[in-house]
C-alpha cells in the first residue's frame, strides 16, 4: 500500500493505451467507409488507416439509404466478431498488464489509425466512419468475452454514433434560424468529438471525479480512498484549486490523463499496492475535483470541463450544502439521463444524529427523484470516522470492473443530445410511423401546380389564336372568294393578311424570354404547392420543404416558355385539300363567270339583238334561263363548298389545338415534376433520412443503456 | 399603482394620522438633520417600553420628508407606468429591476418616511443552513422560528418583534401586499407567501428581527421571497458559516449591499474552535477585499444546538448589538440614515437607467412598425416596376393580346367614321366581346397574380425582419403562445382583465393575452408571413375598378389624337384594352421580349394617342393602379402594426417624467 508518485508517463504508456486499446491493427472501424457502410475486410492497420482518410467516403452519398443501416450493422457487429477472435490473444495481455510488448507494426498502424479517425470526425466534420469504434468495439469485446458477457452494445454505440454524426451533417445544412439549432448542433458535435477521443484513449481505465461544493469533503474522501494523504484539506475555503488523480494500475494511462489535463505533479499511482481488498479497483482513475460554488472555482469551467470528460461521477454533498441550487440546477437536473454513471454521496453523516441521516437522506432522495434520478444511488460517508467508505469503494470497484462505464456515459450523452433533436423529427398533425417520402406530397397538390403552371403559361389563350389563326388562313383558300372579294372592295381589314404573318410569329414570342410564363403566378402557384407539402411538418423541414419547391422558380417561366414553343407547329403550313378546295373555289368561281359572261351575251345577242348570225346557244333568249340557271348553281355550289370546307377547317383546327394543349400539357407536367416535385421529394427523402438516423441513435442509446445497467 | 395613489392623501395628511403631530414642521433642529437625508425621530431614545406610548407627542418626520415623499410617489407613479412591452437583450434585468425599484419605494422608503418612530427592520439573511432560524431563537430566548436538519427549512419569514410594536407591521402599514399570521408560542413552519408575526418580551423593543427564506437552494421563490425583504429593511444582518463563506452565491449577495450602501451585520457562525482564529482572519481579509472591512462582524463558535438555540453565551454579543441599536439614538439615526440615502443615491443612476429603457421601449415599438411597413413598401415598388416594365405582358395577357389583335377583332372594333356613326357595329361584332372579355380577365388575374405574389413576398420579409430583432422574435412568440392558450369565447373579458392584472404586476406589460390573440389572423402567428386570405379577392375587385377607371377614361376623355378621331372611332372596351396594355408595357424599352409582342401596341398607341399624350395618360393610369394596390398592402402592413399596438400602449413622454421625478427627488433630498 505504498504509494509512488506517477512515473513520467513516457512514450511507451501512451503507446501502452493504444495497444490496449487496438489489439493488433485488426479491428477496424465499423462501417469502414460511412457512406455505404460497406466494411472491406481490411487485413493490416496501414489499409485500414488509408480506408478511414477523410474523403475516402462520402458519408451523405447515394448510397447512404437509411434502409441499409441494419443491414451496416450487422456487418459491422460480424467484423467486431471477428477481430475478436485474432486479436483476443493480445486484448487479454494488455488487459493484464499494459507493458506486454505487442507487434510494433501493429502499434504503430493503430496509432495511425486513430490519428487519421481523430480528425476525420473532430475536425473535417465529414463523417466518414465512427472512429476508433471499430477498435473500441474489438477491445471490448475481447474484454466482454473474457467475462462472459454479451458483445453487441459497443457496435450499438457505434453506429448510434455513426447515425449521431449524420443527423448533425444533415442539421448542418440545415441550421439557422429557424433550422436546426446551431448551439445544439455544436453540442452534438461536443459529444461525438469527446466520444471519439475518449475511445481512442484507454478502455482499460474507468475515469472517476469528486466532485461537489467547497468544503463538502471531496479531498478528504479522495485521500482516504487513496490511503495517503495527496491532497491537501484544510479549514479554510476553498481549498483545491486543481484536480488531483490517483490511479490504481496506471499502466497505459499516461494519455488518458494528459487529455484530462490532470496536472503531472498531481498524478498519483497505487500501482504497487494492488491486492488485498484492492484488486477489484484496478483500473480506476479517481479525480477530486476543485469546488464549483465558490468564488474562486465556480467560473473557472474547470469542472465542467472535467464533469463532461469523466467516466462517473460522485457528488459529494453535505448535511449543508446537499440542497444548493448551485449543483443542482447546474450540473444534477442537466445530467438526468446520466443516472447509470452517477452517485451521490452525503459526506459528513458524522455531524448528525442516525435519525437526522435518515431524514436527510430521505429528503435528498425526494430532491432528486423530483430532478428524474430515481436510479442514483446515495450513499452516506463521513470521511472523518470513515463510515460508508466500504461501501462506496464496492460501488467504485463494481463500476470499475464491469469495464462499461465509458461507453455508458457515451451513450448517455448521445442519449441526451439526440432527446434534443427530437423536435426536428415529429410532424404536427397526426401523422404517425415512417411515411413515404413520395407519399407526403398531397395526391392532388401535384395536379393542381400543372394546372396553375397551364394558366400561368396562358396556353389556352395560344391555342385560341392558334386556332384563330388557323382558321383565317385556311379561309384564305378555301373561303368562298366571292365573300372575301366582297370584304376587300368594301374596304375590310386591308391589314389581314400582314398582320397574320406576324401573329404567327407573335405566338411564338408569348411565352418564350425572360419572363415567359407570368412570374408572380408560377410563384404563387409554387408557395401554394409547398404549403400543401409541409402543413403537417415540424418546423426546419417546413422551411426547407417550402424553399425546395421554390428554388427553381425562377427558371420555370423560361423553361414553359421554351416548352410552348416546342410544342406549336413548325411553320403556318398549308394542307393539301385547302388548295384542291381552293382549286374547285376557282372552278366554281370561273363558271360563275362564264354563265354571268352567257347571260351576258344572251342578252346582248338574242335579247338585243346587237349582232347575228350566232349559235342558238347565244342567241336564244331562252339560254338566259339556262345562264341563270349555271350561275346560281356555280354559286350555291361555291357557298356550299366554302362552308362545307370552312367547317372541316374548324373541326381540324379545333383537333390541332386539343393535340398540342395535351402534348403541351405533358411538358408542363414534366417541367413541373423537374422543377417543383423532385426538389421537394429530395428534400422529403432527407428528412426521412433524418428521421432513420434519429430512430437509430435514440434507440440505440437506450440499448446500450439497458445493457450496461443489467 | 394603489400605493402610489394612496401615497398622496397620506402625504397631505402629513402629521395627521401617522404621528398625530400637527405643528411638527416648524421645529428647526429637525430639518437640519433631515438636509442630511436622515429620517426617524427620537422618540425611542429613551427606554423600550415607552416608545409606544409617546410616538403620539413626539414628531419623527422632518418638514422636508413631505417633499421626498411626493417627490416619490411621484416617481413611483412613474416607474409603475414604464412598461416594457419588447424585449431587447436584458429584459428580464430590467424587469426586475423596475419590481425592485417599485418594491423599494413602496415597502421601505415610503413606510420609512411615513412613519419614522417604527423599529429598526433588521433582515436575517444567507444562505440556508446557516443557522439564521437557530440565531433568531437564541436572541429571542424561545424557539419563534423552526428550523431543522432539511435544506431548506424556512419558507415563510418570521417577524420578530417586542410585543409593544407589534402594530407598526400591521397589514396596513407594512408590507401589504402579504398576508400575515400571528404567532403563539411554538415555532411552526409557515405557509408559502406568508409573514409570520412573532411577539415576544425576550426582543429589545425599538427592533425587530426578519428571519427570511434563503438565498441559494433548489427553491429559486425563496430567492425573490428573500430580496424582496432585504429591499424592505433597514439593516442587513448577513449570516454565515465556516462552510459557506467563500460561496459565490454569499458574495454577489454582499456586494448588492455595498453597492446599496445599506447597513450591514455579518455573522460567520459554526467556526470550529481549533481554527477560530485563521478563519476569520480569512474572512476579514475576504471582505476587506471587497470593500466591506467596516462592516460590523461577529464570529459565533461551533457549539451544540439545545432547543433549536444556542448557548446564551454564544449569542449574547449579537444580541447586545441589537439592543444597543435599538437605544442609542445616534446609532439608530446612524444606521436608517445610511441605509435610506444608499437607496436614494442608487435612484441618482437607476432611474434614469430606467428612463432610457422606457425610451428604448418607444425605438423599438417604433422599428417594428417600420420594418413591416418598410417590407410592403419595397412590395409595392417592386409591383411598380412590374407594371412599368412590361413584365406583365406575358404568358396568358399576352397570348390573349395576340388574339385579340392578330385576329382581326382590334381592327374589326375600329370604325372608319363613314360621315356619321355606323349604327351596324353591335351586329357585326358579335365574337369580339368575348376575345375582349378574355383579354380583361386575363389582365385582371394577371396583376392580381403579382399583387398576391408580391404581398406574399412582402409578409415574409417582414416576417424575417421581425424574426431577426429579438423584439420582433419576442412578440411572434408571445403571439404564437397567445393563440395557442386560447381564449375562452365567453370569460373573454374576466380573463383578459385578469391577465393583464398579472402581467402588469410580473413584467409591467398591461397587453392581455386575450388582445394579442384577437390581433392575429386566424391561425396564429404563422400566417402572418403569408398574404391574408382575402387579399386576392380584394385585389380583383381593385384592379377591376381600375379597368372600370381606364374605360371610363376612355370614353370621357377625348382622347385619341384629333386627326384619327376625324376619322375612325372606336369601341370604348376594346380602346380601353389597348390603352391597358400600352400602360403596362408603354416604354419598356427594357425588356428584350418588347419587340414582336408589344410593338403592336406601341405602333398603335403612338398612332392613336401620340406619344405625349401617351406618356401622360400612361402615368396617370399607373398613378392610379399604385394607389389602390398601395392601399391594399397597407392594410396587410396593418395586420403587424396591430399586433404591435395590441400588446399595449406605451407613454412617450414617461421618459421625460422619470428625468422629472428623478430631479425633483434629488432637489427635495
Ligand atoms: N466532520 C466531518 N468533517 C469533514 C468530513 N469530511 C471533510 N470534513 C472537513 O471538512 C473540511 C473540508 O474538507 P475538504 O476535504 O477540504 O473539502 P473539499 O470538498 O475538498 O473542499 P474544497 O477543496 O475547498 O473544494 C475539512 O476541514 C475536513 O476536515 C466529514 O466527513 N466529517
Ligand atoms: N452544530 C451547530 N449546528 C447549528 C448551528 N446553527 C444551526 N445549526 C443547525 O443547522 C441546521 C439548520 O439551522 P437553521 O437555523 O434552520 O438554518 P437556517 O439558516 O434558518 O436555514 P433555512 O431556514 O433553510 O434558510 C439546524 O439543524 C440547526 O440545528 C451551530 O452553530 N452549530
Ligand atoms: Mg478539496
Ligand atoms: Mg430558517
Amino acid at each position: 500500500m505504498s504509494p509512488r508518485r506517477h512515473a513520467p508517463p513516457g512514450e511507451s504508456a501512451e503507446a501502452g493505451a493504444g495497444v490496449a486499446v487496438v489489439p493488433s491493427g485488426q479491428a477496424v472501424p465499423a462501417g469502414g467507409d460511412g457512406g455505404g457502410y460497406s466494411a472491406p475486410a481490411f487485413r493490416d492497420g496501414s489499409e485500414a488507416a488509408a480506408a478511414t482518410k477523410p474523403g475516402s467516403g462520402n458519408g451523405g452519398g447515394k448510397g447512404a439509404l437509411p434502409s441499409q443501416m441494419p443491414s451496416g450493422t450487422q456487418r459491422s457487429r460480424g467484423k467486431a466478431d471477428a477481430a475478436t477472435g485474432s486479436g483476443s490473444g493480445t486484448v487479454s495481455a494488455a488487459a493484464g498488464d499494459g507493458e506486454a510488448a505487442s507487434a510494433p507494426a501493429g502499434r504503430h498502424a493503430a496509432k495511425t489509425a486513430a490519428k487519421t479517425d481523430a480528425t476525420t470526425v473532430v475536425k473535417s466534420g465529414a463523417m466518414t466512419a465512427w472512429p476508433g469504434s471499430g477498435a473500441f468495439a474489438a477491445s471490448r469485446t475481447a474484454t466482454a468475452t473474457a467475462e462472459g458477457t454479451s458483445a453487441g452494445q459497443s457496435t450499438g454505440l457505434s453506429a448510434q454514433l455513426m447515425a449521431l454524426a449524420r443527423m448533425i451533417q444533415i442539421g448542418t445544412a440545415r441550421s439557422g434560424r429557424d433550422g436546426f439549432s446551431k448551439k445544439l448542433l455544436s453540442q452534438a458535435e461536443d459529444v461525438l468529438g469527446r466520444a471519439g477521443e475518449r475511445m481512442r484513449l484507454s478502455s482499460a481505465h474507468t475515469v472517476v471525479v469528486l466532485a461537489g461544493g467547497t468544503g463538502s469533503g471531496k479531498s478528504s474522501l479522495f485521500n482516504r480512498l487513496a490511503g495517503a494523504e495527496f491532497s491537501t484539506v484544510g479549514v479554510t475555503r476553498p481549498i483545491t484549486r486543481d484536480a488531483h488523480a490517483c490511479i490504481w494500475d496506471d499502466a497505459g494511462s499516461g494519455a488518458l490523463l494528459k487529455w484530462l489535463g490532470v496536472p503531472q505533479r498531481n498524478r498519483y499511482s497505487r500501482a504497487s499496492a494492488l491486492g488485498g481488498g484492492e484488486s477489484g479497483l484496478a483500473g480506476l482513475v479517481l479525480l477530486d475535483l476543485p469546488d464549483h460554488d465558490s468564488v474562486m472555482g465556480h467560473a473557472t469551467g474547470q469542472v465542467d470541463r472535467l464533469v463532461s470528460l469523466a467516466d462517473v461521477m460522485i457528488w459529494v454533498l453535505d448535511p449543508q450544502k446537499y440542497a444548493d441550487a448551485a449543483v443542482h440546477q447546474r450540473f444534477l437536473i442537466p445530467l438526468a439521463g446520466h443516472s447509470d454513471v452517477q452517485a451521490v454521496v452525503l459526506n459528513q453523516a458524522d455531524l448528525l444524529t442516525a435519525a437526522q441521516v435518515d431524514d436527510c437522506v430521505g429528503d435528498l432522495r425526494r430532491l432528486l427523484d423530483a430532478e428524474d434520478l430515481h436510479d442514483v444511488p446515495i450513499l452516506v460517508t463521513s470521511a472523518v470516522t470513515g463510515s460508508g467508505l466500504d461501501e462506496l469503494r464496492r460501488l467504485l470497484a463494481e463500476g470499475v470492473a464491469a469495464r462499461q462505464a465509458a461507453a455508458a456515459r457515451i451513450s448517455a450523452d448521445v442519449e441526451t443530445v439526440v432527446a434534443r433533436f427530437a423536435r426536428y423529427t415529429g410532424e404536427t398533425a397526426g401523422s404517425g410511423g415512417a411515411v413515404d417520402a413520395a407519399q407526403r406530397i398531397p395526391s392532388g397538390s401535384t395536379g393542381k401546380l400543372v394546372d396553375q403552371f397551364y394558366a400561368a403559361a396562358g396556353v389556352n389563350a395560344v391555342c385560341d389564336a392558334l386556332r384563330s389563326a388557323r382558321e383565317l388562313r385556311a379561309a384564305d383558300f378555301a373561303g368562298w372568294p366571292a365573300a372575301w372579294l366582297v370584304q376587300r372592295f368594301a374596304g375590310r381589314d386591308p391589314l389581314r393578311k400582314v398582320r397574320l404573318g406576324l401573329l404567327w410569329n407573335d405566338l411564338r414570342a408569348v411565352s418564350s424570354g425572360p419572363a415567359g410564363a407570368q412570374q408572380a403566378a408560377i410563384d404563387n402557384a409554387l408557395t401554394e404547392f409547398g404549403d400543401s407539402v409541409t402543413e403537417s411538418l415540424v418546423k426546419p423541414w417546413s422551411q426547407t420543404v417550402r424553399a425546395a419547391a421554390r428554388s427553381r422558380a425562377d427558371a420555370v417561366p423560361a423553361a414553359v416558355g421554351e416548352a410552348i414553343g416546342m410544342a406549336l407547329p413548325p411553320e403556318d403550313s398549308v394542307e393539301r385539300w385547302w388548295r384542291l378546295a381552293g382549286l374547285a373555289q376557282g372552278v366554281l368561281l370561273g363558271a360563275t363567270a362564264i354563265a354571268l359572261a352567257w347571260f351576258a351575251a344572251v342578252l346582248a345577242f338574242g335579247v338585243l339583238k346587237v349582232a347575228g348570225g350566232l349559235p342558238g346557244l347565244l342567241s336564244d333568249p331562252l339560254s338566259l334561263v339556262w345562264a341563270v340557271l349555271l350561275g346560281s348553281v356555280a354559286l350555291g355550289l361555291g357557298a356550299v363548298t366554302a362552308s362545307a370546307s370552312m367547317r372541316r377547317v374548324k373541326k381540324q383546327a379545333l383537333a390541332e389545338k386539343a393535340q398540342i394543349s395535351a402534348d403541351i400539357r405533358k411538358r408542363i407536367e414534366d417541367i413541373a415534376r423537374e422543377m417543383a416535385v423532385v426538389p421537394v421529394e429530395q428534400e422529403l427523402f432527407e428528412f426521412d433520412r433524418y428521421r432513420e438516423e434519429y430512430a437509430v441513435a435514440a434507440k440505440e442509446a437506450s440499448g446500450g443503456r439497458s445493457l450496461s445497467t443489467g | 399603482m394603489k400605493e402610489g395613489q394612496e401615497a398622496v392623501p397620506a402625504s397631505l395628511r402629513w402629521g395627521g394620522a401617522d404621528d398625530g403631530a400637527a405643528g411638527s414642521e416648524a421645529q428647526p433642529t429637525a430639518v437640519r438633520a433631515m438636509a442630511d437625508g436622515v429620517v426617524g425621530g427620537g422618540a425611542t431614545a429613551g427606554a423600550g417600553g415607552a416608545a409606544a406610548g409617546k410616538d403620539a407627542e413626539t414628531p419623527h418626520v422632518r418638514v422636508d420628508a413631505r417633499k421626498i415623499q411626493a417627490a416619490l410617489t411621484e416617481l413611483r407613479e412613474a416607474v409603475a407606468r414604464v412598461s416594457l412591452l419588447f424585449d431587447f437583450a436584458g429584459i428580464e434585468a430590467t424587469r426586475a429591476e423596475r419590481q425592485q425599484l417599485i418594491s423599494q419605494i413602496d415597502d421601505y422608503l415610503l413606510p420609512r418616511l411615513r412613519q419614522s418612530g417604527a423599529p429598526i427592520l433588521i433582515a436575517m439573511v444567507g444562505s440556508t443552513g446557516a443557522g439564521k432560524s437557530t440565531l433568531l431563537n437564541s436572541i429571542v430566548g424561545s424557539p419563534v422560528s423552526a428550523t431543522g436538519i432539511r435544506r431548506p427549512t424556512t419558507n415563510s419569514p418570521v417577524l420578530a418583534c417586542h410585543p409593544d410594536d407589534e402594530k407598526w407591521f400591521a397589514e396596513n402599514v407594512f408590507l401589504p401586499t402579504l398576508p400575515r399570521v400571528r404567532q403563539q408560542g411554538l415555532a411552526m413552519p409557515g405557509r408559502d407567501g406568508l409573514l409570520v408575526l412573532a411577539t415576544s418580551e425576550g426582543m429589545p423593543p425599538g427592533v425587530a428581527l426578519l428571519d427570511t427564506p434563503d438565498i441559494d437552494s433548489v427553491v429559486a421563490a425563496h430567492r425573490q421571497f428573500a430580496r424582496q425583504f432585504l429591499d424592505a429593511s433597514d439593516l442587513w444582518l448577513f449570516v454565515t458559516t465556516a462552510r459557506r463563506y467563500a460561496d459565490a452565491v454569499v458574495w454577489e449577495m454582499l456586494k448588492d449591499a455595498r453597492e446599496r450602501g445599506a447597513s450591514l451585520g455579518i455573522v460567520l457562525s459554526r467556526v470550529p474552535q481549533a481554527a477560530g482564529e485563521q478563519l476569520s482572519a480569512h474572512f476579514d481579509a475576504m471582505l476587506a477585499a471587497n470593500g466591506l472591512g467596516g462592516a460590523q462582524r461577529f464570529v459565533i463558535q461551533e457549539t451544540t444546538i439545545t432547543d433549536a438555540r444556542l448557548p446564551v453565551e454564544v449569542s449574547a454579543p449579537v444580541r447586545s448589538w441589537l439592543t444597543d441599536t435599538a437605544q442609542r439614538e445616534e446609532r439608530r439615526t446612524a444606521i436608517l440614515t445610511q441605509t435610506m440615502s444608499g437607496v436614494l443615491d442608487t435612484f441618482e443612476t437607476r432611474i434614469p437607467a430606467l428612463a432610457e429603457h422606457a425610451q428604448m421601449q418607444v425605438a423599438l415599438r417604433d422599428e417594428l412598425v417600420s420594418a413591416a411597413q418598410a417590407a410592403y413598401q419595397a412590395g409595392l415598388a417592386e409591383f411598380d416596376e412590374a407594371i412599368r416594365n412590361g413584365s406583365l405582358l406575358r404568358g396568358e395577357v399576352l397570348a390573349r393580346w395576340q388574339e385579340f389583335a392578330g385576329a382581326g377583332d382590334l381592327l374589326r372594333t375600329l370604325e372608319i367614321r363613314k360621315g356619321r356613326q355606323d349604327k351596324r357595329k353591335s351586329r357585326r361584332h358579335a365574337g369580339a366581346p368575348v376575345r375582349t372579355g378574355a383579354l380583361k380577365s386575363a389582365l385582371r388575374s394577371g396583376i392580381e397574380a403579382l399583387v398576391v405574389s408580391l404581398a406574399d413576398r412582402s409578409a415574409e420579409d417582414a416576417m424575417e425582419r421581425w424574426q431577426a430583432s429579438p423584439p420582433g422574435a419576442g412578440l411572434l412568440m408571445r403571439a404564437q403562445e397567445a393563440y395557442e392558450t386560447g381564449v375562452p369565447a365567453g370569460g373573454e373579458l374576466a380573463y383578459s382583465s385578469l391577465r393583464k392584472w398579472e402581467g402588469e404586476l410580473n413584467w409591467g406589460f398591461p397587453g392581455g393575452q386575450a388582445e394579442i390573440a384577437a390581433a392575429l389572423p386566424s391561425g396564429g402567428a404563422q400566417p402572418l408571413g403569408r398574404s391574408s386570405d382575402d387579399l386576392a379577392a380584394r385585389a380583383g375587385r381593385a384592379v377591376a375598378a381600375w379597368q372600370e377607371h381606364l374605360l371610363r377614361l376612355v370614353q370621357t376623355e377625348n382622347i385619341t389624337k384629333r386627326s384619327i378621331a376625324r376619322v375612325a372611332s372606336f369601341d370604348p372596351e376594346a380602346l380601353a384594352m389597348v390603352l391597358t396594355i400600352g400602360v403596362l408595357g408603354y416604354g419598356a424599352s427594357d425588356l428584350v421580349v418588347s419587340e414582336g409582342a408589344s410593338a403592336v401596341p406601341q405602333q398603335l398607341l403612338t398612332s392613336l394617342f401620340g406619344a405625349g399624350l401617351m406618356r401622360d395618360i400612361g402615368g396617370q393610369a399607373r398613378q392610379d393602379l399604385h394607389e389602390r394596390i398601395g392601399v391594399l398592402y397597407s392594410e396587410e402592413a396593418l395586420r403587424f402594426k396591430a399586433l404591435v399596438d395590441a400588446v399595449g400602449s406605451l407613454d412617450e413622454g414617461l421618459a421625460a417624467d422619470l428625468y422629472q421625478a428623478s430631479y425633483s427627488l434629488e432637489s427635495a433630498r
